[in-house]
């Protein structure tokens, strides 16, 4: 599953037993007896974590790491692509280094045809974007030259 | 069509074998059954060959045989790559992975300590 799988999965899942524990408070108490229900029933919807408590545990063991761990990911790219500082540049794209959680780090920025541009991280090795974009292909940096649809 | 050496669709790249590697008969080789190259993990959007077929290679892995009337690789988003007769060696883009370092090198500090 990726990333925004696991989030859109993670807020999904909050809304479904949300609703249902809003949907549960608001019909088990009766509508007649209760003229503020929509306002309890919202709090409910809001605090369901403590309503349904199995949900949650199983929501929060099965999902909290991996949706916290994509966050922070995310976060960490944010600052890395803010920090980051050019090495070298030619046509197959550009190679930057920037400091990361995990030390000094190297990566190359690469356009497609259809115009998207994206990161790939090479090893601290490489010192051209020619050969980094050639090590993401395995391939030879002296050999490669592709052409590109 | 120019018998070009190696062609790049977005994450995939096909290398020109110039030695053919497909016989058919050989063991180590398995022709597949599909037609997708490769496909997204995000997206799931598909590499499509057609015009040939894929086979798996002991030595090269994952292979693209394409007749004599070349072949085509069609995808949702990006142009249509075309293949002149022959065969490629097919290989997904990687990167490198930063945090599987990190997490080796703790690891190792950890045991020498």
């Amino acid at each position: 599953m990726s990333d925004e799988m696991k989030i859109i999965t993670f807020i999904v899942g909050y809304l479904i037993i949300g609703g249902i524990g809003a949907w549960l408070f608001r019909y088990s108490r009766g509508k007649s007896r209760d003229s503020n229900w929509s306002t309890r029933a919202a709090c409910c919807f809001l605090a369901w974590p403590l309503v349904t408590i199995i949900g949650t545990g199983y929501l929060i063991v099965k999902y909290s790491k991996p949706v916290f761990l994509c966050i922070s990911r995310k976060a960490d790219w944010i600052i890395i692509l803010a920090s980051k500082r050019e090495l070298h540049r030619d046509k197959f794209g550009i190679l930057y280094t920037a400091p990361s959680p995990y030390g000094e780090i190297k990566f190359v920025k690469v356009k497609d045809t259809t115009g998207k541009t994206y990161y790939l991280t090479v090893p601290r090795s490489i010192d051209t974007a020619r050969e980094g974009v050639a090590w993401t292909y395995r391939m030879n940096p002296t050999d490669f030259d592709p052409v590109r649809a | 069509m120019a018998n070009v050496k190696q062609l790049v669709q977005g994450d995939i790249l096909f290398v020109r074998l110039d030695i053919p590697h497909y016989t058919g008969k050989s063991t180590e080789i398995k022709r597949l059954e599909t037609n997708v190259v490769a496909e997204g993990e995000k997206t799931g959007h598909k590499h499509i060959l057609w015009g040939g077929f894929l086979y798996n290679s002991s030595s090269w892995g994952t292979c693209a045989f394409v007749g004599n009337e070349g072949g085509t690789v069609t995808h949702d988003e990006h142009h249509t790559l075309n293949l002149s007769p022959g065969e490629y060696r097919i290989v997904r883009q990687k990167h490198y992975n930063y945090e599987a370092e990190y997490k080796r090198e703790v690891a190792e500090r950890v045991v020498e300590d």
